[in-house]
């Protein structure tokens, strides 16, 4: 029953974290904290002074959480554990590159 | 002959210079003839300040208009016992083409009179019946009739102030309508009542809502008095010094006839504060934006005493577009001139810039003029706004953020070899 406690459960996530994942899906992850707290950031931003140009805050805001989407979707393609043997790693990383594109470009347009 | 027929010509010019103010061409209808003796100084007073006198009976077939055009820029009507043969709707438009008419009545009053009054706002008493006064009548004749009026309207362009003294009149009284557009100029004091002569017994109509004298100012600026005595215009009164009969008709027809208290607009001009290089500057082209500086500016006389000289008052500027956006009031300065700087609405659209003046006994006068206010140029606006830049640095961060990440998940190599490999 201790083993099950909440403390217990973190530490027990964390050592398996560091040990069993490999050095690619831990890039990733750096980069969705790195996203997900710019958009925290964003949004944080809009409530304090207003939504005055409101277009300005969706587009960066869309572009945290389309680029947060997009490498979640990446990181669940290229881990191993999961089973897609189908889309290899280059095809994969590819989407991911394309569908970038096009979100930032949509953003960038938005932006006003 | 040549004299004759270039006099004529000339006549027919002067008549068509004098257009709605200053007409002078005055139609009077009498029922008997000793009325213009009677009233002779009224009748000279006019004379001398320029009007035509037609006179005519009222049974003669006379004509207000021809052709659409009206022959005459007066009326005055006086003690109409039997129906004219002018119709009611034949003066009704004639009040309606902006003509002024003075109606002076007695005891009996002809249906069609009463028709044009009651259509004036006036209800006029049934004949035979006087206005009575036990109390303020003239004593030296000790006719109970025979009102010393004092209840003058106050504060009013209709009658200005050197009438000091009573006001003798003696006739049937009416009542006013309660209108902006009616003006009871004389009515009687609280003790008198209107009642039939034979018996002298009152009627419903009493005290302070007796009137005596009563005018219309209609919509289009045409006046039209109503007095319920003929003997307040007669010689008899206008000579007698004991009372202000003199000046009060004098004043009145002055007023009614549109010598006084008609006002008129000219010089709109509507300019851009800081017009920027793109801008024409030429008052018909002029195009306005959201948010513009404007200066408004309208120049307003009023005719008195045969000239137009500056009115100052207070004008109400309206920019309205379905709805007043800035309704905003300008007072004038002493060359009449009102001027006054204003932000246009953040709202786009056409709208029109009214100006009014309404004050009580002068004309109403209205200046309209209508233009569209547009919305800013793709390029009128900052291109970068201040407080958006925490989220044009947030959209690039991601874009550098991704290219990096990118990068360095391509070119990562695994350090050690995984463990199951074909």
């Amino acid at each position: 029953m201790s083993n099950l406690g909440f403390g217990a459960i973190v530490n027990q996530f964390y050592d398996s974290y560091k040990t069993k994942t490999p050095q690619k899906l831990k890039f990733i992850d750096l980069f969705l904290i790195y996203t997900f707290l710019t958009g925290v950031f964003v949004f944080a931003y809009c409530c304090a002074v207003g939504t005055f140009p409101f277009n300005s805050f969706l587009a960066a805001f869309i572009s945290c959480v389309g680029c947060f989407v997009l490498t979640v979707c990446l990181r669940i393609q290229v881990n191993p554990a999961n089973n897609f043997k189908n889309i290899s790693f280059e095809r994969s990383f590819a989407d991911y590159l394309f569908c970038n594109l096009i979100l930032h470009l949509v953003v960038f347009n938005f932006l006003g | 002959m040549n004299k004759l027929i270039s006099l004529f010509i000339l006549s027919l010019l002067v008549i068509n210079v004098f257009g709605k103010i200053g007409g002078k061409r005055v139609l009077v209808l009498l029922d008997e003839e000793q009325v213009k003796s009677t009233h002779s100084d009224f009748f000279d007073g006019l004379t001398k300040k320029g009007y035509e006198l037609d006179f005519q009976k009222t049974d003669s077939k006379v004509q207000l208009q021809k052709y659409e055009d009206f022959l005459y820029d007066h009326l005055i009507i006086l003690s109409v016992e039997n129906d004219p043969t002018l119709t009611t709707n034949e003066i009704l438009a004639f009040i309606d083409g902006g003509n002024n008419v003075i109606i002076a009545g007695s005891s009996i009053i002809s249906e069609t009179i009463r028709d044009v009054a009651s259509d004036c706002g006036i209800e006029i008493e049934e004949d035979k019946t006087a206005v009575y006064d036990n109390f303020n009548f003239d004593k030296s004749q000790n006719d109970h009739s025979l009102l010393l009026a004092d209840g003058l309207i106050k504060d009013s362009p209709i009658i200005v102030n050197n009438v000091k003294l009573p006001i003798l009149f003696r006739g049937i009284g009416h009542k006013i309508r309660d209108n902006v557009l009616n003006y009871g100029i004389l009515t009687a004091s609280a003790t008198a009542y209107s009642g039939k002569q034979s018996t002298k017994a009152a009627g419903k109509l009493q005290g302070k809502r007796v009137g005596l004298v009563s005018s219309l100012q209609a919509r289009n600026n045409a006046r039209v008095t109503f007095s319920g005595s003929l003997e307040l215009l007669s010689n008899e009164n206008l000579r007698n010094t004991k009372v202000s009969n003199k000046e009060f008709v004098e004043q009145l027809t002055s007023w009614t006839l549109q010598e006084r208290g008609i006002l008129r607009a000219s010089d709109l001009s509507i300019v851009k504060v800081n017009p920027t290089s793109t801008d024409n500057n030429s008052s018909s082209t002029i195009l306005l934006t959201v948010k513009d500086d404007i200066q408004y500016s309208l120049k307003i006389e009023e005719f008195q005493n045969g000239q137009w000289v500056p009115f100052v008052g207070k004008l109400q500027l309206e920019i309205i577009c379905l709805d007043p956006y800035i309704r905003t009031f300008i007072q004038g300065n002493k060359q009449g001139l009102y001027q006054s700087t204003i932000q246009l609405p953040d709202v786009y659209g056409v709208f029109t810039f009214e100006g009014t003046v309404k004050v009580p006994g002068y004309g109403n006068l209205q200046s309209l003029v209508r233009h569209p206010i547009r919305p800013f140029r793709h390029d009128s606006y900052e291109r970068f706004i201040p407080s958006a830049y925490p989220y044009y640095a947030a959209s690039f961060s991601m874009i550098i953020g991704t290219f990096i990440f990118s990068i360095i998940f391509l070119l990562h190599r695994d350090s050690t070899k995984p463990t199951t490999s074909n």
